[in-house]
């Protein structure tokens, strides 16, 4: 006899036990520490020199393309994943049909490699 | 009572009450860590469903990979809430929310699905009706993954190589867009 | 007295499963617990070594030096004994949230390795699996996508401009490494045909490769084996792909406003990741929990005469563990080695790495093998 229960049931007792461990080690260390604030503490850290503007201005939209195109080839990689489980049963026919679909992405892979998107400088 | 329809009650409960909060947080941020966690409650029920596929992309492409965008363009424009628009619902918005509010009838009622599966049976797609694909792609129920893979890659043949096209159109607009972008930047500084 | 013996067991017998669960939990709970301060102590020693130091050495533990084993315990302590305070300008929530996440998903994410393969007890089979999904591996895969977060909020929140570059730097890199990653494994699932890590070490265990190998993905696909390693070292942010934390430039990046405790809880996050994708190399590339022509079953059937039925799996298990963590161990030395021996790369180096040599390199590897595995297999 196989004992078995919910296997999304671990995960959330795991869940809940890392929360407390974490949260916990925090509470402890907030409970035990000393506290005595001062101005200079408090303040944002940057080598000890006056701060210079602030952290919230606008940043490179290098970040921005990278984060679209990992979704898109995030998406592809799970399809991967569909066709690698059923590779035995579908054979040529699922070979062919993931070529063809790679096929397709590489073409875009390789505009964006033309475009320069991929070049930081 | 069965504990799974308990755990699931309660998981879409949460998820309900956790996009009202949401849709009222007045930083960006905040509102996309919570739907992150409304995300990864509606992995759970997926996973309690039985639908161990659709539990781990729920996560790996939703979770992970889209609010990864969300979030890093919240931090690229790092708009502080006062410059956000707040109150006064514009006309766009209202027939955005009926629309809404329609799918949510429709999906959600038993009458609401009885007109969306009318006249599929004709066209050999009837509710709980055995896919189209060979016998000897039918696996037992625990085995989640194959059967959706079954279904995607001989019942929905044409729709999965019409995704990589999709998929490519989407490579092209975004570097169209964000290389435009660049350059007006470049321009301007 | 017997009467509380009696209820003890038939209640273990009843909820086997939720006990059983609740132990595994807490075994992997442990290990990834003991990872960190651990490798810390690994670490500056191994530090110490290169550079010709000599190291901690000199706490220990009731008298005894155990070459300064006893350091991380102090270091620990005095963490906890440090000022905790929130920076004025940071957001106070998630600034207190960034490092929960980051520790509570690597905690998590190592519940997803078998520890071993499974024991028997008062006729209970049990799998040694903290959580066996049938979605296998893509449960690790969807861990560590949500790892981004920790490192996202916490560069966010903290309001500086070397964190939010930092944290930055950071989450752009790890999705980067993240199709290479998946894309690396992918041959790995259609080689073995199956998603479950245990099925797949059975796998490499069954049969002998050219009848001397153990049959390892490391000799199946060796380059899966380079592109995932690589790109382990890049989702857990160690050099020499640290450059989010470098601390030439952003001093620390999304750690630098952080302090006691919860800077050591982005370390323990962090460890319990790496020890989660070297433990998943493991397994998948290096036979996990089996010994290399031994497989644990024929452990069992040899070990079975010497102790009971029953007892023979525990033992069996026991070296599996041992030998699963022993394996583990040579991936996070390699770690620890790299670390003090390898520069840096630049920023535009790294996405490059990323972008342009491995994810073309693991699809031309996916093509190569779905290739030859058809001609082998299929005809």
């Amino acid at each position: 006899m196989t004992a078995s229960i919910n296997p999304y049931f671990p995960i959330l007792i795991a869940f809940v036990l890392g929360l407390l461990i974490a949260g916990g080690a925090t509470a402890a260390s907030f409970l035990l520490g000393p506290k005595k604030p001062n101005p200079a503490k408090l303040d944002v850290y940057e080598c000890g020199v006056p701060v210079v503007g602030t952290a919230r201005q606008r940043l490179s939209v290098k970040f921005y393309l990278t984060a679209i195109l990992f979704i898109l080839f995030d998406i592809e990689t799970v399809f991967l994943y569909l066709w690698a489980v059923l590779f035995d049963e579908l054979r040529w026919f699922g070979i062919i049909e993931v070529g063809l679909f790679v096929g397709t992405l590489v073409v875009g892979y390789i505009y964006i490699l033309r475009r320069g998107a991929l070049n930081w400088d | 009572m069965d504990l799974n329809f308990i755990a699931f009650v309660v998981m879409g409960l949460a998820a309900t009450i956790l996009s009202g909060v949401m849709i009222t947080r007045r930083w960006p941020v905040s509102a996309a860590m919570v739907l992150i966690a409304v995300m990864t409650l509606l992995a759970g029920m997926f996973g309690l469903l039985e639908a161990h596929f659709a539990a781990a992309a729920q996560i790996i492409v939703y979770a992970g990979a889209i609010m990864v965008v969300f979030v890093f363009v919240m931090m690229l424009l790092n708009l502080p809430p006062e410059e956000l628009r707040y109150g006064g619902v514009t006309w766009g918005e209202m027939v955005l929310i009926s629309l809404g509010v329609l799918v949510a009838i429709v999906l959600g009622t038993q009458v609401g699905q009885g007109l969306l599966t009318q006249g599929l049976e004709s066209m050999g797609y009837a509710p709980g009706q055995t896919p189209a694909h060979a016998k000897s792609l039918y696996f037992a129920a625990d085995e989640n993954v194959k059967n959706v893979a079954a279904t995607m890659f001989v019942d929905y043949l044409w729709a999965f190589e019409l995704v990589s096209f999709l998929i490519l159109a989407a490579v092209i607009g975004s570097i169209v867009i964000a290389k435009k972008r660049s350059a007006e930047n470049a321009n301007a500084a | 007295m017997e009467g509380t013996v009696g209820v003890v067991t038939q209640f273990l017998d009843s909820n086997i499963g939720l006990v059983a669960a609740l132990g595994k939990i807490a075994l992997a709970l442990v290990i990834a617990l003991q990872v960190a301060p651990i490798m810390v102590w690994v670490e500056r020693r191994q530090a110490a070594f290169i550079q010709r130091r000599i190291g901690p050495n000199r706490v220990g533990l009731f008298g005894f030096k155990l070459f300064g084993l006893g350091q991380p315990l102090a270091d620990t302590i005095k963490l906890l004994f440090k000022e905790d305070f929130v920076p004025k300008q940071a957001n106070k929530f998630f600034y207190i949230l960034a490092p929960i996440v980051t520790a509570v998903i690597g905690l998590v994410a190592i519940q997803g390795i078998p520890l071993a393969k499974e024991i028997v007890v008062g006729g209970h089979t049990i799998n040694m699996q903290p959580v066996n999904l049938n979605a296998g591996f893509l449960y690790l895969f969807a861990m560590s996508a949500l790892g981004v977060y920790g490192v996202a909020l916490a560069g966010w929140s903290s309001n500086n401009k070397y964190a939010l570059l930092g944290g930055l730097r950071a989450s752009a890199q790890m999705i980067s490494y993240e199709i290479a990653m998946g894309l690396a494994l992918l041959p790995m699932v259609f080689i073995y045909g199956t998603l479950d890590l245990q099925t797949m070490i059975a796998a490499q265990s069954d049969s002998l490769l050219f009848g001397v190998l153990p049959n390892w993905g490391i000799f199946l696909s060796p380059i899966s084996f380079v592109i995932f390693v690589i790109t382990m070292f890049a989702e857990t942010n160690r050099l020499p792909f640290d450059l989010a934390e470098g601390e030439a430039e952003l001093v620390a990046g999304f750690l630098v406003e952080y302090g006691s405790m919860r800077w050591s809880l982005f370390f323990l996050g962090e460890y319990a990741m790496m020890f989660t994708l070297s433990a998943l190399t493991t397994c998948v590339f290096l036979g996990g929990y089996e010994i290399p022509w031994l497989s644990q079953t024929e452990l069992v059937a040899l070990l079975t005469p010497i102790f009971s039925a029953e007892p023979a799996t525990w033992v069996a298990s026991l070296i599996g563990l041992t030998v699963l963590l022993a394996k583990t161990a040579i991936f996070m030395f390699l770690f620890v080695q790299a670390r003090f021996t390898l520069p840096r790369f630049r920023y535009d180096q790294l996405m490059r790495v990323g972008w342009v040599y491995l994810l073309p390199l693991a699809l031309v590897n996916v093509v190569v093998l779905a290739l030859i595995v058809g001609i082998m297999r299929l005809t």
